[in-house]
């Protein structure tokens, strides 16, 4: 095997410098903006499916299976289940998930003052004080563990 | 092979910024594809979205975030991508699968969102340039329309105010398209005293950045003819690459084009398309280059097109309708929801659903034809009663 003669010092290799500064402004969407109008009341909304009946979380404008629209948003309890975890940096997030619920949202846990985060441990949503909440996902400050779980 | 049907077609409105995401805008447009064809998702076997470059709706990988969007999960799902000439593109490469007997219902997709990239989505097309021959010049896109228009100005000896008269007319045309972003009533004076962006090319030469989506239902034979009693057949596809880079192409004249209509005519049997084709949805992002293209597919001489615009031909009421939607000028750009637009057009006016936009001779055959990659392909699709 011969390999083609190519620079054999690459640092002699000729170079430019660009860069490519873009920056975005996301709509939320029609299902989005009733989601944060939600959190900014303190709630978590889903969307429901008036065909199959399946209840989605984040909610959205069409059920996924049935490929019609939802029917309604409906309010879930803010009180879910650690499915998994990662933690690191100091850090854990978890993925919830909630009774009923297709779906689920990824989140910041706070770990308990005793023993460790664990699959199957309940949580229950932190939200802020309403005058700091901006309609987006930080209005729940994060999800703590519920006691005697 | 076998025979293809457009069983249904929909669209959202195209607007330069939408509430709904791109996910959203795709369902809205299938949803109402898949109604009008009396069809559910269940039914579909399979799904083609086309969407342009990943750097407009700011996610990577466009095609996996707008998959449920557009009803493809669980199902054979492909994204596919000629960049502006994406959305006629689409249709041909759901028209693969049923003429192959691969599928027997496709559902076909095109989605943009092009209002999240700030300052404005023209700086998506910054890194299309080649990083050490073109970028240290600092030129964008604009600069290759205004040489590809002042080359074909030159060369045909061509006024500005021959092509101002294609803005006008489209945007006019628009005005009865209930989606339209762009609809206006202007005078050829107000496009020649509108800003100069690159000359000659000025601000309402061209069209706007939008968002939308558009959608088609095709069918195999059997399904086609089980499920409605208007199919609209697709009889000719076609397309062709031209060299990427600029100094090699004919600034003048489409021949990309020219070779993808060829390869269209010839499936579709039509030898003298000036005569055969009764109308056209061609792409018309800037109006010259409804001249160019009209050229390219031989619906006009070499330099007669603008002859034909002033004379009235292309009117709406005229012997040869160019664009009664409103085109990419008047009804918007969302680049691959623009082509497919051009397709549910050409479906809406052969089963006379076109409401105010309906040409006025009968119409039997009509053709979409969409413009793009780096300025260097053309796609083109043939649609018959
Ligand atoms: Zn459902």
């Amino acid at each position: 095997m011969s390999l083609p003669d190519g620079l054999r010092n690459t640092s002699q290799a000729k170079n430019w410098v660009d860069s490519l500064p873009l920056s975005y402004k996301y709509s939320a969407g029609v299902s989005g903006q009733r989601f944060a109008e939600g959190l900014k009341q303190g709630k978590i909304l889903g969307s429901k499916c008036s065909k199959c009946g399946e209840t989605f979380l984040p909610p959205s404008l069409y059920c996924p299976n049935c490929f019609v629209y939802s029917s309604e948003y409906v309010e879930i309890p803010p009180y879910g289940e650690i499915y998994s975890f990662a933690e690191a940096d100091g850090k854990a997030i978890a993925l919830i998930r909630f009774q009923g619920v297709t779906g689920g949202l990824i989140h910041v846990v706070k770990r308990p003052s005793a023993g460790k985060l664990k699959i199957g441990l309940r949580v229950s949503a932190v939200f802020r004080p309403a005058e700091q909440r901006k309609g987006d996902l930080t209005d729940i400050e994060f999800f703590e563990i519920r006691p005697h779980t | 092979m076998r025979r293809v049907a457009v069983v249904g077609a929909g669209m959202t409105l195209f607007r330069h910024r939408m509430l709904e995401t791109g996910k959203e805008m795709a369902f809205e447009a299938s949803r109402m594809a898949l109604d009008q064809a009396g069809l559910d998702i269940k039914d579909v076997d399979s799904v083609v979205l086309g969407s342009a470059p990943d750097a407009f709706d700011g996610v990577h990988m466009k095609g996996e975030y707008l998959l449920d969007g557009a009803g493809g999960t669980r199902k054979p799902y492909t994204r596919v991508f000629v960049g502006g000439g994406t959305g006629v593109f689409v249709p041909i490469a759901a028209w693969w699968q049923v003429a192959s007997g691969v599928a027997d219902i496709v559902l076909v997709v095109g989605e943009e969102k092009m209002s999240p990239l700030l300052p404005h989505p023209q700086y998506a097309f910054w890194s299309i340039f080649d990083p050490i021959l073109e970028r240290p010049l600092g030129v964008t896109l604009l600069w290759i329309f205004s040489l590809e228009m002042r080359r074909y100005m030159h060369v045909y000896n061509v006024s500005e105010e021959d092509i101002a008269l294609v803005a006008v007319k489209n945007k006019r045309n628009a005005l009865d398209h209930p989606a339209a972003q762009l609809a206006a009533n202007i005078t050829v004076d107000d496009v020649l005293k509108s800003e100069p962006i690159c000359w000659p090319v000025k601000r309402l030469d061209v069209s706007p950045t939008s968002d939308g989506a558009a959608a088609v239902v095709l069918a195999s034979e059997d399904v086609a003819r089980r499920i409605t009693d208007d199919p609209v057949w697709i009889t000719g596809v076609g397309w062709n690459v031209d060299s990427t880079y600029w100094t090699n192409r004919d600034l003048c004249y489409p021949e990309y084009l020219e070779k993808a209509a060829n390869m269209a005519y010839r499936m579709a049997h039509i030898s003298d398309p000036k005569k055969e084709i009764d109308f056209a949805e061609v792409y018309d992002p800037f109006d010259y280059k409804e001249l160019h293209h009209m050229e390219g597919l031989q619906l006009a001489r070499r330099g007669e097109a603008p002859k034909l615009t002033r004379e009235g031909v292309t009117q709406r009421d005229g012997d040869l309708p160019i664009n009664p939607s409103g085109g990419l000028l008047g009804v918007g750009n969302p680049i691959a929801a623009a082509g497919m637009m051009k397709i549910a057009e050409v479906f809406w006016q052969l089963r006379g659903e076109a409401g105010k936009r309906q040409v006025k001779k009968p119409v039997r055959r009509g053709l979409a034809q969409a413009w793009g990659d780096l300025m260097q392909v053309g796609t083109v699709v043939i649609m018959e009663r």
